[in-house]
């Protein structure tokens, strides 16, 4: 056998099964291993492949009959009876064409006829102890089948409540059979005006205008039929699912989901130019109701999904935005290791986007509590490694810059306004002198001249950023359009499962494949002969009908976003140790639902938003609190904080000043290239100021737009299925003094001073609150404005707006910029504006 | 090229430790490399390999090994760090010795072969695209910002 044959002949060998081997054990036989071999191995080999010396080399241990007939890179190393054929006996021969071991030197010819010996006999060995589980997986799979959520949803009929007459949807039918076994009652139905504004908010994101508020609630108090209600409220939803707030309302959950950012994050974070393609992806997504099976495929392998048109490619090819926008340390010196952190964090978002589930935490061991074993990680692993990520920056600003997808002439719009010849001419002109200015310092340099490090770094810097500039327009100055994406190898890369998910540690090399807990038995792994990295397959058996937890998922995120709190309520963890629903039937129904509907989230909101579940006042119930006091069971609707997006959409819809209309490309155009702190400053990026909603804003990560940072928005680290809710005084005081709320508020006065005098307080109600003041709150709002200095609504003074409004100890520049623009009305409606009932989803 | 005569095994320490040979790749057929040794398999250090040479050590003829790496080893692309001329090693090869950069290659490529226990484990090859200056503009002085994907298959009809 020669030396460029020997790798192919072993892969060819034959492996005879383990229990033939097992039956030759006989006693004669033992006692042979036990005083001739066992002590060679112990010697000679078990330094380097042994489970007590945690070291595997070449995938191989020979510490237990398994592991020899199992073998390790290069095939088996044991073939009972057939010395010849055995790699363990080849080695020891020390022949030039296959390796030598061990590697201290050839062990004795008699040594070796023992090895031959022993092999004739057909390998008689003892040991049965089992390979440790830092190369094989002591996890019951099939046990770990049985976790309620990695089994299929089916359809169970609610128990049937006698004389119930409560429930009017199927979903009613669940929630009361559950609040029944509770002995618990459901309240009253939510007041017309508490619906509308409830429905509004939860659809779009926003409040509505006071005349279609009155509307809508006029039409349904007008009802005297629940079917008649119900014929309203399908013709508000329909409208509000209608509009194009609708997708950015919920495209904003999703991005939350995604943990999309503009910046890289990390020690960098460099900014992504072109994340915002993805996100208006995103937001068309929700508004044409794509079904979401598709979205899934989209994200994860569009770029390899059948087109009919570049349109439809280009759109495709940014859906894979997704695998893109999440942290990157680019900084990172080894590239190496920067890869199979990228690979883990795709690995994380896809499975607990779409999943549910905690697979990254299976990269150095075992997952800890779902039955999810190493291999699968790096199953999982090998379909990533063999994508390439197209994410951009430059390089002379990240060490693991990238290249974007070049999308032009293919349909998209392009981001930025064309050039004049002469504004094309003087980015050609700052290029070229950016160059010189870098060839200028070379020629110091070799000159023998000092030029300090960070100058050059500066230069470069400054010279990429004018290329890229450049090359971001034709010769014409026509945009072209980039975006972020991925696209698969041209060959595959093989991946090795790494034990403590170090790089330097590997073992054996592990096939692509899926989750074998979420797979039928034995056809978890990728045949060897797929093209293509594998993405496709992953994004086919993610979003196919008979995944158990991909409806599930998505059904409860609909939930959680309609309700404030899925029916899990670990929304991201649908593991052994995530919270297990609270109503399995409902879930499994929604699930079913949604895939009946051929994955319509519209069609589901719609069901939901119908049920009288939904519909529930939030209103407290003694009795009903002392057994649920957190409305686990839905007794009520729960009540809670609005997103500081929507909070601050909300002030700029009362003002007037909301830009309803989608801002081409993204603001931090402007900024330019770069990583903050380096060539980007956070108070240039907190500078920037837009009157579109918050979705729209930049999204660097740990410089987020200071009022959605304060009222929790995610800092998109990780996928963020439930946003946390604080209360701190720092809202307060930005409510207070903060001059966007301010500003908000004198616009808003501004509108209302148009109006009658007695009709300005019942206006910023419906605006703000979506309701008619009370008698009290009418009266006590008279009494404010009339007891002001101006009781005409004219402005502050200097001095009453110390004492009526914020109080000693303010700063005298601040005191000027406030008392120069407001009035006792703007003060008003701000006091409205900084109320708890403003920001609360009733 | 008679591999058959120039078929040997680099001439390493038998240790356990991973040890590290610096070549140059003249020529990948299959899974073999001929492959000559750079000053004793050290990695040639920018300073030291500009003066280092003595007179007459330029004409020297390398000799030509021929080296087989298993379908296991990983194969990387390399760098020399612009100002220590450190080599580092750079990210996997998709397909390994059947990458491009060895099917289509134009010229001799330097590269570091890592060994442990006499077996190649690791191929790390600096070529001609990789950026060792952290710019955006390779060797041939063309700066890239967006490559075009890959077009996908059309739908077929009824789809």
């Amino acid at each position: 056998m020669n030396q460029f044959s020997w790798l192919a002949f072993l892969m060819s060998v034959v492996t005879f099964p383990t229990w033939a081997f097992a039956q030759s054990a006989n006693s004669e036989g033992v006692k042979f291993f036990e005083s001739k071999i066992r002590p060679v191995f112990a010697k000679h080999c078990y330094g380097c492949h042994s489970t007590q010396s945690g070291k595997a080399k070449g995938g191989l241990k020979v510490d237990t009959s398994e592991s020899l007939l199992r073998g390790g890179d290069s095939g088996p190393a044991l073939v009972p009876r057939k010395p010849d054929d055995s790699l363990l006996y080849q080695v020891l021969l020390y022949r030039d064409d296959v390796s030598q071991m061990p590697p201290s030197g050839k062990l004795p010819a008699s040594t070796v006829r023992d090895i031959r010996r022993w092999i004739e006999m057909g390998a008689p060995d003892p040991r049965v102890i089992k390979p440790g589980p830092a190369v094989t997986s002591q996890i019951d799979i099939d046990a770990g089948r049985n976790h309620w959520a990695y089994q299929s949803p089916i359809h169970r009929e609610p128990k049937e409540i006698e004389g119930d007459v409560w429930a009017q949807t199927e979903i009613d039918r669940y929630i009361i059979a559950e609040l029944g076994r509770q002995q618990l009652t459901p309240v009253a139905n939510a007041d017309a005006a508490t619906l509308v504004r409830r429905l509004s908010f939860v659809l779009t994101g926003l409040p509505m205008t006071p005349d279609e508020s009155r509307t809508w609630t006029d039409a349904i108090e007008r009802t005297e039929s629940f079917p008649q209600r119900q014929k309203v409220l399908l013709a508000l939803i329909d409208e509000l699912l209608a509009s194009p707030q609708y997708g950015e309302r919920w495209g904003r959950h999703w991005l939350d989901v995604a943990r999309y950012a503009e910046s890289t994050g990390g020690d960098q974070n460099n900014l992504y130019q072109h994340a915002w393609r993805y996100r208006d992806y995103v937001i068309d997504a929700f508004n044409n109701d794509k079904p979401f099976d598709e979205f899934v495929r989209e994200q994860i392998a569009g770029d390899l999904l059948p087109i009919a048109n570049d349109a439809e490619w280009a759109e495709q090819v940014i859906a894979t935005g997704f695998l893109t926008v999440g942290v990157k340390l680019v900084g990172e010196e080894d590239q190496q290791q920067f890869f199979a952190d990228l690979v883990d964090e795709q690995i994380d978002a896809t499975t607990r986007a779409f999943l549910a589930t905690t697979v990254a935490c299976a990269r150095c061991h075992d997952h800890k509590f779902d039955p999810i074993p190493q291999a699968d990680y790096y199953a999982l692993a090998g379909i990533f490694r063999s994508t390439e990520t197209h994410y951009g920056l430059l390089k002379a600003q990240a060490r693991q810059a990238t290249t974007l997808l070049d999308l032009t002439g293919m349909g998209p719009p392009p981001g930025t306004p064309d050039l004049d010849a002469g504004e094309y001419a003087a980015l050609v002109a700052e290029r070229d002198q950016a160059a010189n200015a870098v060839e200028e310092a070379m020629r110091k340099i070799r000159g023998g001249e000092n030029v300090f490090r960070g100058t050059l770094r500066r230069l470069r810097s400054q010279r990429d950023e004018t290329e890229a500039a450049l090359q971001a327009y034709s010769n014409r100055g026509k945009p072209r359009v980039f975006a972020m994406g991925v696209q698969d190898r041209d060959q595959p890369l093989m991946t090795r499962l790494l034990l403590r998910g170090e790089l330097d540690k590997p073992a054996q090399i592990v096939p692509r494949g899926l989750l074998q807990v979420l797979t039928p038995s034995g056809r978890h792994r990728f045949p060897s002969n797929i093209s293509g990295s594998g993405r496709i397959e992953l994004a086919d058996w993610i979003a196919s009908d008979t995944n158990p937890l991909t409806a599930r998922v998505t059904a409860n995120r609909i939930w959680h976003w309609m309700f404030g709190r899925g029916l899990v309520r670990t929304t991201d963890d649908f593991g052994v140790a995530g919270d297990r629903p609270t109503h399995p039937e409902l879930l499994d129904y929604l699930a079913l639902r949604l895939i009946e509907n051929d994955w319509s989230v519209k069609s589901l909101v719609r069901e939901i938003a119908l049920s009288r579940t939904f519909q529930l006042s939030s209103s407290y119930n003694e009795k009903n609190f002392a057994t649920d006091p957190d409305n686990r069971f839905l007794w009520r609707m729960n009540k809670h904080r609005l997103e500081g997006e929507a909070i601050r959409d909300a002030m700029l819809f009362a003002s007037g000043k909301l830009e309803m209309s989608r801002p081409l490309g993204t603001y931090l155009r402007e900024v330019g290239e770069g990583n903050v702190g380096q060539n980007v400053f956070e108070p240039v990026l907190r500078a920037i100021d837009a009157d579109t909603r918050s979705v729209y804003l930049p999204r660097v990560r740990s410089v987020l737009p200071e009022m959605l940072e304060l009222f929790d928005a995610p800092d998109s680290s990780f996928v963020t299925g439930t946003r946390q809710t604080t209360s701190s005084p720092l809202q307060a005081l930005y409510l207070l003094n903060n001059e966007f709320v301010q500003t908000q508020a004198d616009a808003l006065a501004g509108k209302l001073n148009e109006l009658p005098e007695d009709q300005r307080i019942q206006e910023a109600y419906l605006l703000l609150f979506g309701r008619e003041p009370t008698p009290r709150e009418v009266d006590i709002g008279e009494t404010f404005l009339s007891s002001s200095p101006r009781g005409d609504g004219g402005r502050f003074t200097e001095n009453s707006r110390r004492r009526g409004r914020f109080g000693r100890g303010r700063t005298e520049s601040v005191i000027e910029q406030t008392t120069t623009s407001s009035t006792p009305l703007s003060a008003y409606c701000q006091a409205l504006m900084s109320t708890a009932e403003f920001r609360t989803l009733d | 090229m008679k591999y058959a005569s120039l078929l040997m095994v680099l001439a390493l320490t038998s240790t356990t430790n991973a040890e590290e040979t610096f070549v140059t790749i003249h020529r990948v057929s299959g899974n073999r490399l001929l492959v000559s040794v750079d000053q004793a398999g050290r990695s040639p250090s920018g300073m030291q390999g500009r003066r280092g040479l003595r007179r007459g050590s330029r004409t020297a003829t390398p000799q030509m090994i021929a080296v087989a790496v298993p379908v296991t080893a990983k194969i990387t692309t390399a760098m020399k760090e612009r100002r220590t001329f450190e080599f580092r090693a750079l990210g996997e090869l998709a397909g390994g010795l059947r990458n491009d950069i060895f099917l289509k290659m134009t010229q001799p490529l330097p590269a570091r072969i890592v060994t442990a226990n006499r077996i190649i484990i690791e191929v790390n090859v600096i070529t001609p695209q990789a950026d060792i200056n952290q710019t955006a503009t390779t060797a041939a002085g063309v700066s890239v910002i967006a490559v075009r994907p890959k077009r996908p298959p059309m739908k077929k009809q009824g789809d």
